[in-house]
């Protein structure tokens, strides 16, 4: 059967770190040269950590995120997960959360998380005991047969992650996920994904263009500037975790927030 | 004034609903709107306001319909003959038109093959290569078959292939980030999301179907119901012809409203939202 899908055991070796080795990538453009969009990107995301992408729009941060996925094959350079292993295409091991939620319209929530389950080769009961076990953790109880139409943007959201969760990834890839919803919503999930994230440390790359964002999850900050997209710098956040909302009146914060802004500000310029 | 003397308009007891009532149901204004109609126009038949060569009275139709069906049973031979013609006929036209759709609108190669013979044949009138096809096949069944056929599959295969290529390009991405192979992206996301289009080709194609089952038997047939709306109007047997028409018009209506009820009873979540 062609929609079959042999279940590949992971190896228990795996780490889920994520390493950039110079990558530049170049689109085609309608008329005229190739356009740059990434210049030597040189990264490494320990595994275990939660490192934010933190840039103004065009300055190539879901182009990178991509990349990391195996959406986008760099045009130089290329990406290694855990422990060296090559980057070629999307694999089980790295699941995506897209700024649209990206649900099937016609699957209910729960039949969308078993969805991705499916797709990467689990079998029905093992799919159906993680879709359960998702919509528990994600506060889905009692929606799970809502289609993603009957759900508001916040619960859309969580079945986005919900399904991402679903097939146990060592690193969870995250496209601005909170970008479209609005700013209470925001600040709700921002809480449910540390609590989430404290539990069991997956390791995150998360793409935001909010500076408080970036400061409230992250233990590293990489900060990108635009045309060509490239690393400017990366700076750690000196918080402790647990973090929580009422850090934000922390002087560290603010002092965070000042340097960040700073740094951002004329690319910000630019690209506005 | 403390908070507690706000009133709102419906603070006590049940939430105020206006009752529906039965002339407010929009079935009840359908079904008085027909029968106004058919009593207006046995008035004006039956008061001899118009001569009965050209408008029978409802009553005379019904009188004809009761003899074809329950005393001669002239009539089951042609509806035998056209239901066979419609039956085969749109069933081909399905089958390919879904399946031809689905391939041209994956493979922008075979599109790009065979869209001119697909436009050419479009824009053509397909009654009017009926007496071709009475060349190749006879003034049989299968002539007129295959002007159903083609009378029906090509709002079925255009739909098909809009349905196809307007498939939202990021669940398809989405696929492909959890490891969707090319055949799980066509079977889980592609065919499923372009069911609406289909279902839509295939309301377009019902009449005309129901047009080339009609033409068709203008032109060279010696049975079925066109050919009896025909022979009707020849020998001025003006109930005769209207009952015929009649017959068309249920039909349409009855495979109009089966396909309503299988696409919101089955498919209704496949709808674009």
């Amino acid at each position: 059967m062609i929609l079959a899908r042999r279940n590949v055991q992971r190896r228990q070796s795996e780490t889920g770190d994520v390493r950039c080795v110079n990558v530049s990538h170049w689109f085609a453009a309608n008329t005229g040269a190739p356009v740059q969009v990434l210049n030597d990107v040189c990264l490494t995301v320990a595994a275990h950590s939660f490192v934010s992408l933190l840039g103004p729009s065009g300055c190539g941060k879901t182009t990178l995120l991509r990349v990391m996925h195996g959406l986008v094959i760099p045009t130089k350079g290329h990406v290694s997960v855990s422990d060296g292993k090559r980057v070629l295409g999307p694999e089980a091991n790295r699941a995506m959360v897209f700024q649209e939620h990206n649900l099937l319209p016609w699957k209910t929530a729960i039949e969308n998380l078993k969805f991705g389950c499916r797709l990467i080769g689990i079998a029905e009961d093992e799919s159906h005991r993680r879709a359960m076990e998702a919509i528990d953790l994600m506060g889905l109880r009692g929606f799970e047969h809502h289609l993603p139409s009957q759900l508001s943007g916040g619960m859309k959201q969580r079945v986005g992650i919900a399904r991402a969760l679903c097939i146990h990834p060592q690193v969870l890839l995250m496209d601005e996920p909170f970008g479209a919803l609005d700013a209470q919503t925001r600040e709700v999930m921002q809480v449910e994904l540390l609590r989430l994230w404290e539990a069991d440390r997956k390791t995150v790359v998360f793409v935001t263009h909010s500076i408080d964002e970036a400061i409230l999850l992250s233990d590293q900050i990489v900060v990108m500037g635009t045309r060509p997209g490239r690393i400017k710098t990366v700076v750690d956040v000196d918080l402790p975790r647990p973090r929580t909302d009422k850090m934000r009146s922390d002087q560290r914060w603010a002092a965070l927030r000042e340097k960040l802004w700073l740094l951002l500000k004329p690319e910000m310029f630019e690209a506005a | 004034m403390s908070i507690e003397n706000v009133q709102l308009g419906a603070a006590e007891g049940e939430p105020f609903f206006r009752r529906s009532t039965w002339w407010s149901s929009g079935y009840a204004l359908n079904t008085l709107s027909v029968i106004v109609f058919i009593a207006t126009w046995q008035f004006v038949t039956s008061a001899g306001l118009v001569d009965p060569l050209f408008l029978s009275s409802p009553w005379a139709i019904a009188k004809v319909a009761y003899e074809q069906f329950f005393v001669t049973g002239e009539i089951y031979p042609n509806i035998v003959v056209s239901l066979t013609e419609a039956v085969i006929g749109f069933s081909l036209a399905i089958v390919f038109g879904v399946l031809l759709g689905l391939v041209m609108g994956h493979f922008e190669r075979v599109r790009q093959v065979l869209d001119p013979f697909v436009m050419a044949l479009y824009s053509t009138p397909s009654v009017a290569l009926l007496p071709l096809f009475i060349l190749w096949l006879g003034i049989g069944l299968w002539s007129k078959v295959l002007i159903v056929f083609l009378g029906g599959i090509f709002a079925i295969l255009v739909n098909t292939i809009a349905g196809v290529r307007s498939v939202n390009h990021r669940l398809i991405e989405t696929a492909e980030a959890f490891t969707a192979t090319k055949a799980m992206v066509f079977f889980y996301i592609i065919l499923p999301a372009s069911v609406p289009y289909i279902v839509a080709g295939i309301r377009l194609a019902i009449g005309r179907v129901l047009i080339s089952v009609f033409v068709a038997e203008l032109y060279a047939a010696t049975q079925g119901v066109g050919y009896l709306v025909m022979q009707a109007g020849a020998t001025y047997n003006t109930p005769l012809m209207l009952m015929g028409i009649l017959l068309f018009t249920i039909t349409g209506m009855t495979l109009s409203q089966a396909l309503s009820f299988v696409e919101e009873r089955y498919l209704s979540r496949f709808r674009q939202h």
